[in-house]
C-alpha cells in the first residue's frame, strides 16, 4: 500500500486517504453517470408521473396513473409475455450456440485463427443491419431461406416464414447476431482451462460429456452468468429488429414491449405511459438478473 | 531495492495527479462554457441598410410569423446557417434543389438526413430538447395536427405570397386539409398521392377481364363489383389469391390507412368534421368491416400472408406477379413497371376503365384519401429568430414548397420527373412536356398518366381527420385491431362496437374542437 501514514512522532502528513483518494478518481465517472444516466433517468421519472396529450403537452399531474394504466392494458400485458418468450429464445439459442462453437473452435485445426476472426463478424453488425439482413433471408418474395427450402424441394411454394415463425424467427436472427460474443467469452474460458485436468479425466474414464460437466463447465461459470446477463438485457431492450422486419406484426404476434414503448412515445406523443413502460421495463430487467445472480452464485457460496 | 527507488522515482504523485487533473477539468469546463456561450451568444446580426423591410430595423428577435409580415426581402443580410431536416429520401435532389438556392440567393445552407424509420423519434429529439436548432422541415401529413397543435411547427398563414400560393395549387383540397380548426395554415406541400387500387393486367387477361393490350375491361364501381371481380379470378386459377391488400405492417400506412381509403371512397368520413364525434356507425362502414372478414378468411380472396409484410415486401410481392390487385401509394407504380424488378413489367395499371379513363376508386364517391407530406417551419419557446434570419428561412421555404428567385416552379421540377414521380401540386408541373415523357418513359400509359394527374389535382380529397390530437392513437389501435377482424377472430359487430368505443374514450380524454377554441 502506498499510502501515507501517520507514524510515531513524525509529523503527521496533510493528504488523502485511500478511500478518499478512490472517491476522487470516480467523480468524473459519478459526474458522467449523473448527466447521461442518473438525469435522463430523472426527468423520465418525472415525465411518468405526469399525463401528457399527444401533442407532448403536459396536461396534468397523474401520480401513479400511468402505471395503473399499464397494468391494466391488456397489449402491455400481451406485450410482457412476448417479450419473454422472445428473450428465453434469444438466450436458450444464444448460449447453445455459443458453446457448440466455442468448444469446436477450441480444438486445434487448420485455419482455426481465420474462422475465429470469421465468426465474430455477425457481432459487430448493427442490429439494423441485422434486420435488413434477414428481411432478405425471411421474404416470401425472394428470401434466400425460401429459396433454399424450394430449391431442395422441401417446400412446394414460398412460404410466408414470418407469418409461420413469428418471434420465434426474430429471435433466431437476433441470437446470429448476438451469439459472436458469446462465442468470444467461452472461447476465453475454455482456453483457461489447464490441460492437465483433460488429461487425467481422460485416464480416469471420463467420457467427452462428464468431462465438460466437471472440467469445462466449472471454469466457463463465470462466462456463462456474464452472457446470460448480457443477453437477458440486451434482448429485453431489443427493438431495431422488430421495427424493421415486422413493426409488431403479424397481428401483434411480435409486438415486444420496447415496441410499445418505442410506440407509445414516440409515434403517439404519449411521452407520459412512454415513460412508464420504460420503467416498468427496466424492473422487469432488473428482477431477471437478480434472479441470475442468485442462482449462479448460490453453489459457489 | 534499487527496483523500488526507480519505481518511486517515476511515480506521480497524488498531490501532482490531483492539481493537473483538477487543471485539466477547469481547462474543459471553461472549454465547454465558452463555447455553450458562444453558441447561445449568436445574435443574429443587426439587418443593414440593405434590407428594404421596415420590420428589419430591429435587432430583436421574433418569430417567422412576424418577419413575414414584411414585404419583400430581396437583399438580405447574411446570418446564421439555415439548415433543413429531411428523411433519407433521394437526398441528392434535395441538394441538388439547395445548390440552386444557396447559388439564387448567396446562401450556405445545411441539410441533415435523419434515418427514415426513426423519424418521428429524433424530431421529437430535436423539438423538445433545449438547444438543439432545426428550421425547416418534412413533416408526414400524420403527424401535423399534433405537431402544430403542441406548438413544434408555426402556421404559414403570414407569410408573404401566402394568397399567391394558394392560387396557384391545383388541387384547393388540399389547402383544406393543410387548415386546421383555428383557421390556420400549418405548412406547404412538399408532395401529394393517393393510395389507389392497382392491378396486373396480365392476370386479368389471363381471367379473361382485361383487353388484349391489358387493360381492364369494366372497372369495378362499387366494392361489391370488386369482391366479384376477385372471386372471377381466383376461380380462374390463374393465381391463388386475387388481392393482395394494403394490410402491412406499417404504423401509419397499413390496414388503418386502407380503412380509411373503403370509408372514403364511399363518401365515409369517419367522424363528424364540426363535432369530431365518429359517424361510424351506419350500414356502409358495417359492410366495410365486413368484406375486410369475408374478403380474407370467409371468401379467401385476399392473401393472409400480407399480415406479416412491411412497406417495401408488399412492393416487391406485388411484382412477382401473384395477384391481380392491390393497393398501394401512387408513385410505387414504378417499383412495378420496371423489369428489372418485375417479371410482368409494363402490364402493371391504375383502376381505370380503359374506355373512359375516370380515375376512380371503386365506391359510391370513387373518392380518395390523401397521402403525402409537408414542408413545415419548426417553432419553440426557445426558437427566436431575428427578422433577417425569419425572412431568410421564410425564403427557403417558399423556393422548395413555390417558386425560385426568378419566378421559375423548380424545385419539384426534379421530384415529378424523376422516378418514383411524386405529386405536386401545381398544374404547371403536370403541364410541362417533359413530366409526361418522363412517366410515359417508365412504361406508364396515356391513361394512367390522366389517372394520375386527375387524382393528384382534381380528385375529391376530403379533409377527414385533421383537427383531432387523439386520431393517431385511434388510427393506431385500428392497426393492432383490425387484423383480428380479417383473420376472423372478432365479428364485424364487435369490431364496429371496438372502433366506436375507443374513438368515443379518446375524445372524452383529450377534447373535441373545443380544445381549439
Amino acid at each position: 500500500m502506498m499510502v501515507a501514514r501517520n507514524s510515531g512522532s513524525a509529523k503527521p502528513k496533510r493528504g488523502l486517504t485511500d478511500s478518499q483518494f478512490a472517491l476522487f478518481l470516480i467523480i468524473p465517472l459519478v459526474v458522467f453517470q449523473m448527466a447521461l444516466t442518473v438525469y435522463p433517468a430523472a426527468v423520465a421519472l418525472w415525465m411518468s408521473l405526469q399525463r401528457f396529450n399527444p401533442s407532448g403537452q403536459v396536461m396534468s399531474f397523474y401520480a401513479l396513473g400511468n402505471y395503473a394504466r399499464a397494468f391494466a392494458d391488456p397489449l402491455v400485458q400481451a406485450s410482457t409475455w412476448i417479450s419473454l418468450d422472445y428473450t428465453v429464445t434469444i438466450v436458450a439459442v444464444t448460449v447453445l450456440l455459443g458453446l457448440g462453437v466455442s468448444l469446436l473452435l477450441n480444438e486445434e485445426f487448420k485455419g482455426r485463427s481465420i474462422i475465429r476472426v470469421l465468426v465474430i463478424l455477425p457481432w459487430a453488425i448493427p442490429e439494423y443491419a441485422t434486420a435488413l439482413i434477414y428481411g432478405q433471408v425471411y421474404s416470401q418474395t425472394y428470401g434466400t431461406l425460401n429459396g433454399l427450402l424450394f430449391a431442395l424441394r422441401l417446400i412446394p411454394e414460398y412460404l410466408p416464414i414470418i407469418s409461420i415463425g413469428t418471434i420465434w424467427v426474430l429471435a433466431i436472427a437476433y441470437s446470429w447476431h448476438y451469439a459472436p460474443l458469446a462465442i468470444f467469452f467461452f472461447l476465453g474460458s475454455l482456453q483457461s482451462v489447464p490441460e492437465e485436468l483433460y488429461r487425467q479425466a481422460r485416464i480416469d474414464g471420463a467420457s467427452a460429456f462428464r468431462r465438460f460437466r466437471t472440467v469445462t463447465l466449472p471454469y466457463m461459470r463465470y462466462a456463462l452468468l456474464i452472457i446470460l446477463v448480457l443477453a437477458t438485457t440486451d434482448a429485453l431492450k431489443s427493438l431495431d429488429l422488430v421495427w424493421n422486419l415486422t413493426q409488431g406484426g403479424p397481428n401483434g404476434t411480435t409486438r415486444v414491449l420496447t415496441y410499445y414503448v418505442y410506440r407509445s412515445t414516440f409515434v403517439l406523443g404519449d411521452l407520459g405511459y412512454g415513460a412508464a413502460l420504460s420503467f416498468i421495463l427496466m424492473i422487469l430487467i432488473m428482477l431477471v438478473t437478480a434472479v441470475y445472480f442468485i442462482v449462479l452464485t448460490r453453489r459457489r457460496r | 531495492m534499487k527496483m523500488s527507488e526507480k519505481k518511486e522515482e517515476t511515480k506521480v504523485s497524488r498531490r501532482s495527479y490531483i492539481k493537473y487533473g483538477a487543471a485539466a477539468v477547469v481547462v474543459v469546463a471553461a472549454g465547454a462554457g465558452g463555447a455553450y456561450y458562444y453558441s447561445t451568444s449568436q445574435v443574429p446580426p443587426a439587418p443593414t441598410a440593405t434590407a428594404t423591410s421596415s420590420a428589419m430595423t430591429t435587432a430583436a428577435p421574433v418569430s417567422t410569423t412576424q418577419a413575414a409580415t414584411t414585404s419583400a426581402m430581396t437583399e438580405l443580410t447574411a446570418g446564421p446557417e439555415l439548415d433543413f431536416n429531411i428523411w433519407a429520401f433521394h437526398p441528392e435532389i434535395v441538394q441538388a434543389n439547395m445548390a440552386i438556392f444557396d447559388q439564387q440567393y448567396n446562401e450556405n445552407c445545411a441539410i441533415l438526413q435523419v434515418p427514415g424509420d426513426y423519424y418521428a423519434s429524433l424530431l421529437t429529439k430535436f423539438m423538445v430538447g433545449p438547444g438543439s436548432h432545426m428550421d425547416m422541415m418534412y413533416l408526414h401529413s400524420d403527424y401535423m395536427t399534433n405537431y402544430y397543435k403542441g406548438g413544434w411547427i408555426q402556421p404559414v398563414d403570414d407569410e408573404e405570397h401566402f394568397d399567391e400560393i394558394k392560387n396557384d395549387y391545383g388541387n384547393k383540397n388540399l389547402l383544406d386539409l393543410l387548415t386546421m380548426p383555428d383557421g390556420k395554415q400549418t405548412g406547404w406541400v412538399y408532395f401529394n398521392g393517393t393510395v389507389p387500387i392497382q392491378y396486373n393486367g396480365k392476370v386479368l387477361q389471363q381471367a379473361g377481364l382485361a383487353d388484349d393490350t391489358g387493360h381492364i375491361k369494366s372497372s369495378p364501381k362499387t366494392w361489391d363489383d370488386f369482391t366479384q371481380m376477385c372471386r372471377d379470378v381466383v376461380k380462374s386459377g390463374v393465381v391463388k389469391y386475387a388481392y393482395l391488400p394494403k394490410w402491412i405492417q406499417c404504423g401509419t400506412c397499413g390496414i388503418n390507412e386502407i380503412f380509411d381509403e373503403y370509408c372514403i371512397s364511399e363518401g365515409e368520413l369517419e367522424f363528424d368534421p364540426k363535432t369530431q364525434e365518429p359517424t361510424l356507425e351506419n350500414d356502409t362502414v358495417m359492410h366495410i368491416l365486413e368484406n375486410i372478414q369475408d374478403w380474407m378468411t370467409t371468401e379467401k380472396l385476399a392473401d393472409p400472408g400480407v399480415l406479416a409484410l412491411n412497406e417495401q415486401d408488399h412492393i416487391t410481392t406485388f411484382c412477382a406477379g401473384k395477384h391481380a390487385f392491390c393497393e398501394v401509394h401512387d408513385y410505387d407504380m414504378v417499383s412495378f413497371n420496371d423489369p428489372t424488378l418485375s417479371p410482368d413489367a409494363g402490364w402493371y395499371h391504375w383502376l381505370y376503365d380503359s374506355s373512359s379513363t375516370p380515375g376512380r376508386q371503386p365506391g359510391s364517391k370513387g373518392w380518395y384519401p390523401f397521402m403525402g407530406a409537408l414542408y413545415c417551419i419548426s417553432s419553440h419557446t426557445y426558437m427566436k429568430r431575428s427578422a433577417n434570419e425569419a425572412a431568410r428561412l421564410e425564403r427557403l421555404h417558399q423556393f422548395y414548397a413555390w417558386k425560385d428567385k426568378n419566378g421559375n416552379f423548380v424545385a419539384g421540377k426534379q421530384w415529378i420527373q424523376s422516378p418514383p414521380f411524386l405529386g405536386q401540386p401545381y398544374t404547371q408541373y403536370y403541364d410541362d412536356p417533359a413530366t409526361k415523357a418522363a412517366w410515359l418513359k417508365q412504361t406508364y400509359d396515356e391513361g394512367d398518366f390522366v389517372t394520375r394527374r386527375n387524382a393528384h389535382l382534381n380528385a375529391v380529397i376530403p379533409p377527414g381527420y385533421h383537427g383531432m390530437v387523439w386520431y393517431d392513437d385511434w388510427h393506431a389501435d385500428l392497426n393492432d385491431y383490425l387484423p383480428t377482424l380479417a383473420l376472423g377472430q372478432v365479428t364485424p359487430q364487435a369490431a364496429m362496437t371496438h372502433i366506436v368505443d375507443t374513438a368515443n374514450s379518446l375524445r372524452k380524454e383529450y377534447g373535441g374542437p373545443e380544445i381549439w377554441s
